[in-house]
């Protein structure tokens, strides 16, 4: 018994090192852009919460992997934010996004945010989001040219701010959808 | 460091008279077209406080500015030539070079061509003059006039910095570790495979650089050393496009990711990937514990920019720059184990982030260390320090094999062949190969075949580096093809291939009801573009399958056809199966891809 103090405050102290993970909180209402119907070979046209952004796309086509992703990335000082579409098959389709990575489901494809700090430290934290039912819809594809048509609507809910004390300068939650005509590479 | 290794001196030496050539040629501004990237970043050099002014360049070959060991130029801004005897000068067979020089004026000069691009500055300390190259793209560069400030003392960031209060993370087992060799696990994509670099060079390599740069930076074997635990493919493992953190996540959870972790005992593991993150190539937890001492790096860099190095100091403790060099930004005080700009040299130490600060160079901060007469830290900047102390902390992770184990790649055998084989009427023998990078001639090999995956093992007669099993109507299915090598240096390793036996139809086979009518319901076979299927019924999927039962392509038919087209020029050329499934069952086709 003569050790319980210790005990007690040894599990004060493991509480209060738990720390709690932020959560999502409830999206806020989807703010939809009148988006053209198409762009221009080379042009991507693409908002983040109802405002234009500015993300510089890529795709690929990955022949080892028989797939397709796209990656959209804003450099913004030392803050890069991106963020992506993955395991897309190389055709046409509109297919809706799932969060868990480690899974690959038929017709789906995966799509994940990350912000980087100084190029390899975490920023904020996002996961998909789930409600808003995202979709990436590949509308042409040109395989001899290696064109790519499409559109797309994908939102991220801040999980964590990972102790930066700093504005990073994305809000809690991330709407983005855009439009995209482009080429892609094959590796 | 490793550059050390693999550089080859030369002297950029021109015969003939002393080039009056310029290194830096200045752009006439209005014939600079920028992209919507290039007028990004150009604006975040405008907006630095410590840019004076700037110039669009082209950077010239340093061969014809260079005659035996001095480097002449002109340079906007100054008038005359500016002449430099080189100090320190290596290049790479790839191209990559490096280039200092000074005179007896205290001026330098610092060039460097990586495959990220051209570096360098120039500083005229008499004129108060700074120049640096700066990146916009990879055709486009920008000479920048800094104000003298840009190479003021780095530690001049007002706060002090803070002690590191850092605990050691939980270590299960210290009995079998020696405390300070970190073994290092290398995991690698297949789509890193196509990025031209081979993972079973890099990761040594990354090795070596590790422990040449430690050494450099003062640090002894008993402080802290690396070794390579093993290196192999993360199978079934697919970068994800522009979530570097995510898939860093990932890896962290992956099961076969830990098993090779265990198996290898490695007390860090890195994965080599494609460059699948936009600018981003590399990132690893800071400070790790046991369970999360994972890093990514993208292959073409790990070796190239000291990224395997720098994501490795991280996941010890070691930190970026603690004051900013070249924009603004608030200081990191978190602890004392921070990167550094190596004063004037051009150089910044493996673990400052700012390529303002010049271009990487094997040294780890350590204000007791010098690199080409300058301080390589401070008090505040001393990575060496937190790597010597973590060291037996992150050694022990994993502890170290009881005996040596060489190569540690036993597991690393791996059986090249579809996982099925046509069974009945299209009976065919099964064809297998290994594949292996790290046995030496001369190699013995033991194929032997079992029904179980268990003894009794029956012995093929193969010999060589592919087995043919041929009496396929004797074996169940699934049946076991195992391989045993043994290599000229005692090396073994096993792999064993589980197939399944299944029903192919290539048009010479029986219909459900056995009528022979499904004669050519496949054609043609093998095929080129279009695959033309006999009748298909409303409501039937269509699939096309690789060897691993992997879905390729689908198709779900809306009606009834006599004949169904399915234009599959998408597919590399090869074997795959095709599955029809309707409302009468399902069958299987062997189908090549010419």
């Amino acid at each position: 018994m003569k050790h319980l103090p210790v005990l007690l405050l040894l599990l004060l102290l493991t509480t209060a090192a738990c720390k709690k993970e932020d959560k999502c909180t409830t999206a806020p209402p989807w703010i939809e852009v009148n988006l053209p119907d198409s762009v221009q070979l080379g042009e991507t046209i693409m908002y983040l919460n109802g405002e234009v952004a500015d993300y510089k796309p890529n795709f690929a086509y990955i022949q080892v992997y028989q797939l397709m992703g796209c990656g959209f990335e804003e450099v913004a000082g030392d803050i890069v934010n991106s963020f992506g579409f993955s395991r897309l098959p190389l055709e046409t389709g509109n297919f809706q996004l799932q969060p868990n990575q480690n899974e690959t489901v038929e017709g789906k494809a995966v799509s994940g945010f990350s912000q980087v700090v100084d190029e390899d430290i975490r920023g904020y934290s996002y996961q998909l989001e789930e409600s808003v039912n995202g979709f990436i819809h590949v509308e042409y594809l040109d395989t001899a040219q290696q064109i790519v048509k499409g559109r797309f609507k994908v939102a991220f809910c801040r999980t964590s701010k990972n102790d930066w004390e700093e504005d990073l300068g994305l809000p809690e939650h991330l709407q983005f959808q855009g439009v995209f005509h482009e080429k892609y590479k094959v590796e | 460091m490793i550059a050390a290794f693999l550089l080859v001196f030369f002297s950029f030496a021109k015969t003939g008279a002393q080039s009056t050539n310029s290194i830096i040629q200045v752009l006439d501004p209005s014939s600079v077209t920028l992209t919507t990237e290039e007028s990004a970043k150009l604006t975040l050099i405008q907006n630095n406080p410590m840019t004076l002014t700037y110039w669009h360049i082209n950077v010239n070959s340093l061969a014809s500015c260079v005659s035996g060991t001095t480097l002449a130029t002109s340079l906007p801004g100054v008038s005359g030539v500016k002449s430099f005897t080189a100090d320190y000068v290596f290049s790479l067979p790839n191209g990559e070079y490096y280039w200092s020089g000074a005179n007896t004026s205290g001026e330098q000069i610092r060039l460097g061509k990586v495959n990220a691009g051209y570096f360098g500055n120039i500083s005229l300390p008499g004129l108060d003059i700074y120049y640096g190259i700066q990146k916009l793209s990879d055709t486009r560069y920008v000479l920048v006039k800094y104000h003298e400030d840009i190479f003021a003392n780095p530690n001049e960031c007002g706060t002090p910095a803070v002690e590191d209060e850092e605990e050691d993370s939980v270590v299960e087992d210290r009995s079998d570790c020696d405390g300070n060799v970190i073994r290092v696990l290398f995991l690698y994509t297949s789509a890193s495979l196509n990025s031209g670099f081979d993972p079973f060079v890099v990761a040594p390599a990354v090795i070596d650089e590790l422990n040449a740069t430690t050494a450099a930076s003062g640090l002894t074997n008993s402080d802290i050393s690396f070794s390579l635990a093993n290196v192999g493919p993360l199978n079934g493992f697919d970068e994800t496009t522009n979530d570097i953190f995510g898939d860093l996540d990932r890896l962290t959870d992956n099961s076969d990711a830990q098993d090779a972790r265990d198996y290898s005992k490695a007390d860090v593991v890195i994965l080599f990937t494609r460059p699948a993150y936009g600018t981003i190539v590399g990132v690893g937890y800071q400070t790790a514990s046991n369970a999360n001492a994972y890093g990514i790096a993208v292959i073409s860099f790990a070796a190239t920019s000291f990224t395997a190095s720098h994501e490795i100091g991280h996941i010890i403790g070691a930190r970026h720059q603690r004051c900013t060099v070249c924009s603004v930004s608030n200081c990191d005080n978190a602890t004392n184990h921070h990167g550094f700009p190596i004063g004037t040299s051009g150089f910044r130490t493996i673990m400052m982030q700012q390529t303002c600060a010049g271009a990487r160079t094997g040294r780890w901060s350590n204000p007791e260390s010098t690199f080409m007469g300058f301080a390589t830290g401070d008090a505040d900047n001393n990575n060496v320090a937190i790597l010597k102390s973590r060291a037996d902390n992150v050694a022990c992770f994993r502890g170290d094999p009881a005996t040596p184990i060489y190569p540690y790649y036993d597991n690393w055998v791996y059986l090249t062949g579809p996982n099925w084989v046509c069974d009945g009427d299209d009976e065919q023998p099964y064809s297998v190969s290994y594949s292996s990078q790290f046995f030496t001639a001369p190699i013995t090999y033991s194929w032997s075949v079992s029904e179980t995956g268990l003894a009794p093992w029956t012995l093929l007669s193969c010999n060589t580096n592919q087995c043919t099993v041929t009496d396929i109507n004797d074996l169940s299915s699934p049946f076991f093809v195992r391989v045993t090598l043994t290599d000229v240096n005692g090396h073994s390793g096993t792999d064993i291939q589980k197939v399944e036996k299944v029903l192919c139809r290539t048009g010479k086979g029986k219909n459900r009801e056995d009528t022979g009518s499904i004669t050519g319901k496949v054609q043609p076979n093998p095929f080129a573009d279009i695959l033309r299927i006999g009748e298909v019924t409303s409501g039937a999927r269509l699939s096309v399958m690789d060897a691993n039962g992997r879905v390729l392509e689908q198709q779900v038919c809306k009606e009834t056809t006599p004949e169904f087209h399915w234009d599959l020029r998408n597919l590399v050329p090869g074997i795959y199966f095709l599955r029809i499934e309707d409302t009468q069952g399902i069958e299987n086709f062997k189908i090549i891809k010419q």
